[in-house]
């Protein structure tokens, strides 16, 4: 649906955006990941025309876009990062005001705004101001907002930073059921848990495209084994020791919480890295693979 | 039409904020009446000592004058020089009149004078008045004297005051007052309105709205204009039945000056809007701007007083949408004059309201360009 050939925006002698080039297919779920700085919003911010790219081109079903992406904003949903609703305004009045903004109809807004509040449960909050919601409701009522003009391509920047779990959850369920409407959803994020619910991922780092692929390929062809590793001295020491041997070392094993996790290639004993108590096989995970990646890129 | 969903999504969020609205309608109300009363340039009740060295005929009138007068309040006769210069050094009196006794003369180092007079100096502007009131009492007597002893004066000066014949300083402040609540309330909302939007991360929205840049830009204005509008009502009606000012022209005349102004002002707030990045920061440009508007727009000083002391200043003046403003209220209220006495003035803010209105509009499109 949407595709992108060597974009790229400097801000001064800041490259936050390097001759990227990715496919978004029409009805899956494309996740943008990356480390903050990577590249993600200015690329989102592009796509709707925010920002202009100094070069590239972006083609909008197979029709360059000119001057930027102006024409995906009529076909787009765009939900920023921050939330970009009026605080002083109810649930309700908020909604109208994108609605009539956007020219939906006052019919076709009141059955759009009753199936999206009662979707995200937020009817009985209908009266209550856009500041006092919690920040998962603020998300959801964000993401209703921008469903009202029905758009068939949503870009959503981070949607669910700074949302509690449950919230997450729900979340997804919704996104989850727009992809089964049929609509395209490109959704940048920095947790690459949450990129799991995704069918594909492009990987960023700072400003390039480093990996672009399906989730189900990217599982099929990880080329490394992923070990979860209790060390027998003290976590950091070990990571320490392990970093002072050189790059290609520090490369494969990054901390977890109380243990090391070790990728090592097909036949290579983890154990023989870091002196360990205890080693455990487990499922390489998005996260794994992004480091997996990003660190040899 | 959508314009109009923007001029009324401006309008909720203003009565959403209850303070705001306090500050939008009332606080205009209570300023318009305090300011109708502290800025005034009458001066009244001036505290004075008389020191009566003389004590003939000539000092007891003029001491009679002075006690009826409501414009000076008489704290002491005395015959001793010395009790009054500590009543004035305390402050006490700011103005001390003493006659000299004639037969006395030649022992006092002061000779000349047999009526002399000092003032406080400290409050240059009242105790120039004073000066003139003291004279013009004195002139009176002398004059009355003159005639007494049966002789004529070679010439008499008969000014007679027009338009304000009191000389009412609140009838040449109120419609200034006026002009300044047209000018407040309007400038700030305005001047807030785009750092808001940036503040609130809402400007993306509005510009991947179907709203097209201009829409947004009058969409921002137009609330400022029927507030300003408004409060300018409210001080009107204030002003006339509040202070009793009459009106002596047609007040259907102060609406196209009043649109002029707005433009003008509105479009320059709309500049501080942009370039700030915060509201702090536009409230305080725009304070700064205000205090500039009326320091050089002729509402506590004339502006002939400006170009005397720093005519550099007046090409600031001269570009100050506010002076025009003020000048065409007090020429309506006052005077009673239409259009065709002040069509400069409007000419003036008009080809002001044209320049800010085109420079804001482009400053727009950098601000919104990508």
């Amino acid at each position: 649906m949407l595709k992108l050939e060597r974009v790229s925006k400097s801000y001064g002698a800041l490259r936050a955006v390097d001759g990227a080039s990715f496919d978004v297919p029409e009805g899956e779920v494309t996740v943008l990941a990356g480390a903050d700085g990577a590249g993600k919003s200015t690329l989102l911010r592009m796509l709707v025309g925010l920002v202009r790219p100094d070069e590239g081109r972006i083609l909008l079903d197979g029709r360059e876009t000119e001057g930027g992406g102006a024409r995906v904003a009529s076909v787009a949903g765009y939900m920023p990062e921050r939330f970009s609703l009026y605080l002083d305004l109810s649930v309700e009045e908020n909604l109208n005001f994108f609605a009539d903004v956007h020219g939906v109809g006052r019919k076709r807004r009141e059955e759009m705004k009753r199936r999206l509040l009662e979707r995200t449960g937020m009817e009985p909050f209908r009266r209550r101001r856009a500041g006092a919601l919690s920040g998962g409701m603020k998300q959801k009522l964000a993401l209703s907002a921008m469903l009202l003009a029905s758009p068939r391509l949503l870009l959503l920047d981070e949607p669910t930073t700074g949302v509690d779990p449950l919230s997450r959850i729900e979340f997804y369920d919704i996104i989850r059921e727009l992809k089964a409407e049929g609509r395209t959803v490109l959704m940048a994020t920095p947790y690459l848990a949450e990129a799991e619910k995704g069918d594909r991922v492009v990987f960023l780092k700072q400003g390039r495209v480093i990996l672009e692929e399906t989730i189900a390929r990217l599982r099929k062809n990880f080329p490394a084994r992923v070990f979860r590793v209790l060390p027998r001295e003290n976590v950091f020491e070990a990571l320490r020791r392990v970093e002072e041997r050189g790059k290609e070392e520090g490369r494969r094993i990054h901390l977890h919480g109380r243990y090391l996790r070790v990728m090592v290639g097909e036949g290579e004993d983890p154990a023989r890295l870091v002196p360990a108590l205890s080693v455990e096989e487990e499922k390489p995970t998005l996260e794994d693979m992004y480091l997996f990646y990003e660190r040899r890129a | 039409m959508r314009l109009l969903y923007l001029v009324k999504k401006e309008m909720l969020e203003v009565v959403r904020q209850r303070e705001l609205l306090v500050l939008l309608f009332v606080a205009p109300l209570i300023q318009i009446v305090i300011l109708g009363y502290v800025i005034t340039t009458d001066v009244r009740n001036i505290p004075v000592a008389v020191v009566d060295l003389e004590q003939g005929r000539v000092s007891r009138a003029v001491t009679e004058r002075l006690v009826r007068s409501p414009l000076f309040r008489v704290r002491s006769v005395t015959f001793r020089e010395e009790d009054a210069g500590e009543r004035f050094r305390r402050g006490e009196v700011s103005a001390i009149i003493v006659f000299r006794d004639p037969a006395a003369k030649g022992r006092v180092p002061l000779t000349l004078p047999e009526v002399q007079v000092h003032l406080d100096g400290v409050d240059a502007n009242s105790s120039q008045i004073a000066a003139g009131y003291f004279n013009g009492l004195i002139r009176d007597v002398l004059a009355r004297e003159v005639k007494r002893a049966g002789a004529k004066m070679p010439l008499e000066a008969r000014p007679l005051i027009r338009y304000n014949p009191r000389l009412r300083s609140i009838n040449f402040m109120g419609p200034g007052i006026v002009a300044l609540l047209l000018t407040i309330l309007s400038m700030f909302i305005t001047s807030f309105s785009f750092v808001r939007e940036r503040e609130q991360q809402t400007m993306d929205t509005l510009l991947l709205s179907r709203l097209r840049p201009l829409e947004i830009y009058a969409g921002k204005a137009l609330p400022a204009v029927v507030v300003g509008l408004v409060d300018m009502i409210l001080g009107v009606a204030v002003v006339i039945f509040w202070f009793g000012i009459p009106v002596r022209g047609n007040l259907l005349h102060l609406f196209p000056a009043a649109l002029l102004y707005l433009a003008a002002i509105l479009s320059y707030a709309l500049i501080i809007s942009t370039v700030v990045s915060n509201q702090q920061q536009a409230l305080f440009f725009t304070w700064f701007s205000l205090v500039l508007f009326l320091l050089l727009g002729g509402f506590f000083t004339p502006l002939e007083s400006i170009h005397a002391r720093a005519p550099g200043l007046m090409v600031l003046t001269d570009i100050n949408p506010f002076r025009y403003l003020i000048k065409i209220i007090r020429e309506i209220f006052l005077k009673g004059n239409g259009p065709a006495f002040f069509w400069r003035d409007l000419a003036a803010l008009a080809a002001i309201a044209l320049t800010l209105t085109s420079l804001s509009l482009l400053n727009f499109k950098r601000f919104i360009s990508r």
